[in-house]
């Protein structure tokens, strides 16, 4: 059984059932989807020229999907309509607001993404090898700091996003345009697996719905609108990334994008948001520093880090050497791990991201010094 | 009247059959060497001399022609004294000559006629035996080293007036005792270093696996003392292993006249030319690398040795052997060894808190480390000065001796052996990428912990191989056959990448 209220899971069918309809309207540069988004039902059936006749059919086609969705068990996910308390409080704030967002996993676990400030992370998805690695690093720092993560899901900037985020143990939210049960691209499942497993993935579309191409600036609406802050890691000038970066913009969130080589063909798009005025992103320290505050990066890092191993104290003990600076030796005595322990623990920490090697010199913690 | 001996020069650390001919015949008294002789070879015309006549033998009166053959070959070395007297001997019907075929000589003579020993016996008893020959008269002092030979008789004689007794039947040859192996173990033992547990760690996971090692440590700290006793916890060399030390060891004159009992400890200094490193000269002779075969090569201040004398390394620690070419001479010689390499964190040496290095000469110093070598090198290990209270704390209990590490080390090198049967590699270190992932069954933990990290620019494939390799060495340490994610842990946190050196 679902929560969702019986109109808000309509209107999702009701979406679907209109979907090649709208694809036919979307195509046409004046009238763009969002516009078509913010009918009302008879609206929305009237704009996309369904006959008169058959609107009533229609209608009662995707009521009747809609019960069959109400009655889905809720195990491996649900919905949530805009009528709930439980729904993300972030997405009221879009004037075209999905009615019903439909999500894997526990609900509260979905509560538990949203309820902090999660920043989205897009970008193209043929970036150069550089950007795919600065997009790992961002999520894998952002997840460690416990910063929940939101992308696409698709290949590149987007797949790299996720995984540093899985990688350190962080939240992920992979918002889709087709079905959230559908893993899309079909490429990435191992992916949409994993983000399932841990995160969540969520989709205005209702289950098993196929991807068209209006749903894509449709998501990433969402994607704007769940994240405090959306960063474009590597885009094109005409890449979809910057029409997610808009509609953050139209929210009055934060936008930031990573500079990228004067003359580069792919990060023309980020690099004109730079000009345009947007934070520009060197690391996940900039990100937090624009999310929270300035300086409130290495306490949020630093929190998320502990927060993890938390209840481990030997490791909090170990992190607490590093910090310090003691050398090897310390370690073992204040933590009382023997020497073919300390290495294994050391590269733990350094997994989760609250340490790393500094050249030869053994270990610093990454949040002082 | 014309005779000819046999005996065997070196040639590398291998030995080549000579032939030496004296062909004696009437006419004004001269003697001459022919075939390629070095200074050392023509100067024996007067130690032969007045070797003979010292010891109540004649040299004849005559025309004296001795040919050193194959005649393209450079004969270097007073070891062709004692063949040339006996040649000499024969052609003057001194000695018998029906029995010289079945023999090989070699010695350096002193003017009185007794004989001094010589270098590379051994090389020189394995020539004789493959070439046939069923006895090998060498210096009394060289004797039981090339008594190690069995299926030759060795023949130790101590003048030359000895050997023309025994060539004319009137004195039968004392026995010889093969060498027996050193008992001394100059390496020192692990207990007698303090503290030190991570380097101590290392070091028994690299002897186990026979993976080369990187040690990070200020001047002072210890890494030449815990180097020097890697010997003592690796295997001791069976005895073909021994027997091939203790060949090298004697071809370059720095053998202790025993049998070798531990693996060899090399550390040359720093400013070491190239050649010296990896061999050759006018006659190639054998570098460090391969004076250290079948044991441990130690490059303190790795980053000072010149790039050159590095780049040299790459081909020996990939195949276990060295090809040097010097002129018109190639040479190939064994160059087994495990590599240890010392640095310290930054050039100037000092603790963190009181370095002044700037960022670029870090860099620099970062770079010249980078490159040929560390890619070979599995595991890095941190070796900090002791603190006062390992030092003071005289009765903190006692570390493992060497003979408890050598235990495990052995342990694991047996089940390494078991697993490794028939295909080339013989220990964890010298496994390729493929069979690496075939042989290194990863749990379910271990494989998430190193999906983890597994990402663009984190881990290269080259790193991966190399992380499985030194999980597995944990694994057998502990006798288990499964690799298990505290392994994969463990050799991470060991682990030695180069972009994490290139960026710093």
């Amino acid at each position: 059984m679902t929560r969702a209220c019986p109109d808000c899971l309509t209107r999702a069918r009701l979406l679907e059932g209109l979907a090649s309809r709208i694809e036919l309207l979307a195509s046409r540069p004046q009238r763009p989807v969002r516009q078509l988004l913010n009918l009302s039902n008879v609206d929305l059936l009237q704009a996309t020229g369904v006959p008169e006749g058959d609107r009533r059919a229609l209608v009662a086609a995707a009521r009747a999907a809609a019960a069959a969705d109400a009655d889905r068990p809720g195990s491996d996910g649900g919905v949530v309509c805009l009528h709930d308390d439980a729904y993300p409080a972030r997405l009221r704030e879009l004037p075209d607001v999905p009615w019903a967002l439909f999500h894997t996993g526990p609900l509260d676990r979905l509560e538990r993404l949203t309820a902090e400030k999660p920043v989205a992370l897009v970008g193209s998805r043929q970036p150069s090898a550089q950007a795919e690695q600065n997009a790992y690093a961002l999520g894998r720092r952002l997840g460690a700091a416990g910063v929940t993560v939101v992308s696409g899901l698709a290949f590149g900037i987007d797949a790299a996003s996720h995984r540093g985020a899985l990688a350190a143990g962080g939240g992920a939210i992979a918002v889709l345009a087709s079905g959230a049960d559908r893993a899309s691209p079909v490429r990435n499942r191992a992916l949409y697996n994993e983000v399932r497993g841990e995160g969540s993935v969520v989709s205005e579309m209702p289950w098993g719905a196929r991807p068209w191409r209006w749903m894509f600036p449709a998501r990433n609406r969402i994607m704007a609108a769940l994240a405090e802050m959306t960063v474009v890691v590597e885009a094109t000038e005409r890449s979809g990334s910057l029409i997610t970066a808009t509609f953050a913009l139209d929210l009055g969130r934060a936008v930031g994008a990573m500079p990228g080589p004067a003359g580069a063909r792919l990060s023309e798009g980020n690099n004109l948001l730079i000009r345009d005025g947007c934070t520009p992103v060197r690391n996940a320290t900039d990100v937090l520093d624009a999310v929270y505050s300035v300086g409130a990066a290495g306490q949020a890092e630093a929190d998320g880090g502990r927060r993890r191993i938390a209840d481990d104290p030997v490791l909090c003990k170990l992190l607490d050497s590093v910090e310090v600076g003691e050398t090897l030796e310390q370690m073992a005595r204040r933590s009382g791990l023997r020497a073919r322990e300390l290495r294994g623990a050391l590269a733990r920490l350094e997994q989760i991201g609250l340490i790393r090697r500094s050249g030869l010199r053994g270990y610093v913690a990454t949040t002082t010094g | 009247m014309l005779a000819s001996v046999a005996t065997f020069a070196l040639d590398g650390i291998d030995s080549r059959e000579i032939a030496v001919e004296v062909d004696l015949r009437r006419g004004l008294p001269a003697f001459q060497i022919v075939g390629l002789p070095d200074a050392a070879v023509r100067e024996s015309r007067e130690r032969v001399r007045a070797a003979l006549l010292n010891s109540g033998l004649d040299f004849p009166l005559g025309r004296l022609t001795a040919n050193l053959a194959p005649a393209h070959v450079r004969k270097a070395g007073p070891s062709f004294d004692l063949t040339l007297a006996v040649a000499l001997l024969a052609a003057s019907g001194q000695v018998p000559t029906d029995e010289l075929g079945r023999y090989a000589v070699c010695g350096e003579l002193s003017l009185s006629g007794s004989l001094r020993g010589v270098h590379g016996t051994l090389a020189v008893a394995l020539g004789a035996r493959r070439c046939g020959y069923e006895r090998l008269v060498v210096p009394s002092a060289n004797a039981p080293e090339a008594a190690l030979v069995e299926g030759l008789e060795v023949i130790g004689v101590e003048t030359i007036a000895e050997l023309v007794d025994l060539l004319d039947g009137r004195m039968e040859p004392r026995p010889v005792a093969p060498l027996a192996s050193s008992a001394d173990r100059p390496s020192g033992d692990l207990a007698d270093v303090r503290g030190q547990d991570d380097a101590k760690r290392a070091l028994e996971i690299a002897a186990a696996g026979g993976h080369n090692l990187l040690m990070v440590g200020p001047p002072g700290a210890g890494k030449t003392m815990l180097a020097r006793r890697l010997p003592s916890i690796l295997p001791p060399p069976s005895f073909d292993e021994a027997v091939e030390i203790t060949r090298i060891h004697s071809v370059a004159g720095i053998g202790n006249g025993r049998l070798a009992s531990e693996r060899p400890f090399r550390a040359p200094h720093h400013t070491i030319s190239p050649p010296g490193l990896v061999g050759g000269g006018g006659r190639p002779r054998p570098g460090e690398v391969t004076l250290a075969h079948r044991g441990v090569l130690f490059l303190d201040e790795m980053a000072e040795f010149s790039r050159a004398a590095l780049e040299g390394l790459r081909q020996p620690l990939e195949s276990g052997e060295v090809d040097v070419m010097r002129g018109q001479t190639p040479a190939r010689f064994p160059a087994a060894v495990m590599l240890v390499g010392a640095t310290n964190e930054c050039p100037c040496g000092r603790s963190r808190s009181d370095c002044r290095c700037t960022d670029v000469e870090i860099a620099r110093y970062y770079r010249r480390l980078s490159g040929p070598l560390l890619d070979r090198i599995d595991l890095i290990c941190t070796v900090n000065a002791p603190s006062r209270d390992d030092l003071i704390d005289v009765d903190a209990q006692r570390a493992e001796s060497s003979a408890v590490v050598r235990a495990r080390v052995v342990a694991a090198r047996e089940r390494q052996t078991d697993r490794l049967a028939g295909t080339t590699a013989l220990c964890n270190a010298q496994m390729d990428g493929p069979l690496t992932r075939e042989t290194v069954p990863l749990d379910a933990d271990a494989m998430s912990l190193l999906r983890s990290i597994d990402a663009p620019g984190d881990l290269s494939g080259r790193a991966h191989d190399r992380v499985l390799r030194l999980a597995r060495t944990i694994a057998d340490l502990d006798g288990r056959e499964r690799v298990g994610a505290d392994d994969v842990a463990e050799a991470l946190g060991y682990k030695l990448t180069l972009p994490e050196l290139a960026a710093a």
